[in-house]
């Protein structure tokens, strides 16, 4: 055997050397790209939204198996769209739509999210395409359940705003009800009282001659009486206004308000010995016209339940009591057991003897009643004969001068 | 000459009364509801082709039969010839909306008449003061 020849038959040994370890290096290329497809295809298939792509002329190049699941209740088994276009076996998918979407994604090289209905077996179906440079990635899913959902809830809030207006109809045709009660009230019931009263002081007037004292006195306490059944009249049409009333807040000078309204309360009987104490700059979030009642119906309770005092203190301020900011009108009065302090705030109720103090007893309900309206709240501190203090709570209220000036 | 419009006699004998009290002598007309108020001031129904005599001041309840307060003060103020006439409310409500309407439909005053008699005499003393003596209407030869 000559040299060449041996070093043909190494140089064929190395070839063929080299071939089995190309060999091998495919195999196991060939292995890491089957690897690697079968994870993609396991991520793919773990989307719960089906998956598929689309080439640049529609046929289907890839779909998941959720995919294969929504297509089949769509009546196109996998091997029906593979390799096939889509629009073959759905030649009208939701009136063209889906098809007119893909091309514009596809077009404008855009991502595109649209629902579309697939009537035969009423699928409601919300698709999400992606354009690459070859075509079309799409996911999509069933969303007939979340379509129902929208439909019941849309159905219940129409329901529900049936309900509400109704009952707003019926609460309008309560409080038109209550106005024309408390016109009536305003108007009818006081008529009577004036002939009452009127004709009672004609007699006075033109048969005093023939009338004896006694027959006078009865005809001044038909007056009286005549009188007292309009005060009561009043002082209902104000509780009733109270909670018919527009309710406007505003930031209110309360001090400024309690000044006027003692001004007032002093020249109801300029000779009584008072003394008022007014703190200055107490201001609160209220509603002006209601506060100013409230504030009058207390003013006038502690100036009444005073009066038979030498000297009739009154004082209005702002102090922590029971961990709340409150305000507080005080009286050095009559006061009133607290036994009875549930009984304070409803109408028609009264803590004295109506031969002591003259009133209504509505007048501390109509006090409450604004005080509920503002969300706040009112309780009363006193013993028999110890004065009382009221106290409430209102929104944003404050004293920004804490010093006290006699009024 | 004062109208008095009412439709409740009590209202109208004590109403006399009070004018009387007080020495206010103008002669008294009254029309028992809106319509009949109308009627007069207009020269309409039972008193078509009758003389009209305006009065120096209306005085005009609200809650009238027929046609009530607001809608007489309305049909005056709609009419040149009474347009500037004076009316007083004279009323037994004090409602805000009564007020207020009573006033946007061009009324010259508002009084609640009070359930006291010796208030109303008072309140109708400075009436017959002011609108009959003190005020100088808008029209020729009012006060009679």
């Amino acid at each position: 055997m000559g040299a060449a020849s041996v070093r043909a038959d190494f140089e064929v040994e190395r070839l063929r050397s080299q071939v089995s370890t190309l060999e091998q290096l495919l195999a196991v290329h060939e292995k890491t790209a089957l690897e690697q497809s079968r994870r993609l295809e396991n991520i793919v298939n773990s989307i719960s939204d089906g998956f598929f792509v689309l080439s640049r002329e529609g046929r289907v190049t890839y779909l998941n198996q959720v995919a294969a699941a929504l297509f089949m209740r769509m009546g196109a088994g996998s091997s029906d769209l593979l390799g096939r276009p889509l629009w073959a076996k759905f030649p009208n998918l939701a009136g063209g739509a889906v098809e007119q979407n893909f091309s514009r994604a596809m077009h404008d090289r855009a991502q595109i999210t649209f629902e579309a209905r697939f009537e035969p077996v009423d699928l409601h179906l919300e698709f999400h395409a992606y354009p690459w440079e070859d075509g079309l990635s799409v996911l999509f899913q069933d969303v007939s359940a979340r379509k129902l959902n929208d439909l019941r809830r849309e159905q219940m809030q129409i329901e529900l705003e049936r309900q509400v207006q109704l009952r707003t109809a019926d609460l309008q045709a309560t409080l038109s009800e209550l106005e024309a009660f408390s016109y009536s009230v305003s108007h009818d019931l006081r008529a009577p009282l004036r002939s009452l009263d009127g004709f009672s002081q004609a007699l006075l007037e033109d048969y005093s001659d023939s009338l004896e004292s006694d027959g006078k006195l009865y005809l001044e306490r038909i007056r009286a009486n005549a009188q007292k059944m309009a005060q009561l009249i009043d002082a209902l049409l104000q509780l009733s206004r109270v909670t018919r009333a527009e309710f406007n807040p505003a930031p209110v000078d309360l001090s400024a308000l309690v000044r006027q309204i003692a001004s007032d309360v002093r020249a109801s009987d300029p000779r009584r010995d008072c003394e008022f104490t007014i703190e200055d700059g107490v201001s609160a979030e209220a509603d002006a016209r209601l506060i100013e009642v409230a504030l009058q119906n207390l003013l006038n309770n502690a100036w009444k339940f005073s009066s038979q005092r030498r000297q009739t203190r009154i004082q209005f301020g702002v102090a922590p009591h029971n961990g709340v900011l409150a305000c507080y009108i005080r009286d050095n009065g009559a006061g009133f057991d607290m036994k009875y302090s549930e009984k304070l705030f409803t109408a028609f109720q009264r803590l004295h003897d109506v031969r002591e103090f003259e009133g209504t007893g509505i007048g501390l309900a109509t006090v409450n009643r604004i005080l509920k309206r503002h969300g706040a709240r009112i309780w009363a501190e006193s013993a028999p004969g110890q004065g009382a203090c009221f106290y409430f709570t209102l929104n944003g209220l404050s004293a920004e001068a804490p010093k006290a000036k006699s009024a | 000459m004062i109208l008095l419009v009412e439709d409740n006699p009590d209202h109208v004998a004590l109403t006399i009364r009070a004018l009387k009290k007080n020495h206010i002598a103008n002669e008294v007309v009254v029309a028992n509801d809106g319509a009949q108020a109308i009627d007069m001031l207009f020269g309409r129904g039972d008193f078509d082709g009758r003389p009209v005599t305006l009065p120096s001041v209306v005085l005009l309840d609200l809650k009238l039969p027929k046609v009530d307060g607001l809608e007489v003060l309305r049909a005056l103020r709609a009419e040149d010839r009474t347009r500037l006439l004076p009316v007083v409310i004279l009323t037994s409500s004090d409602e805000e909306q009564d007020i207020l309407q009573s006033y946007r439909s061009g009324a010259n005053s508002y009084i609640r008449k009070p359930v006291d008699f010796m208030q109303f005499l008072e309140a109708t003393k400075q009436l017959g003061l002011y609108w009959l003596v003190l005020n100088e209407g808008p029209i020729a030869g009012g006060n009679g």
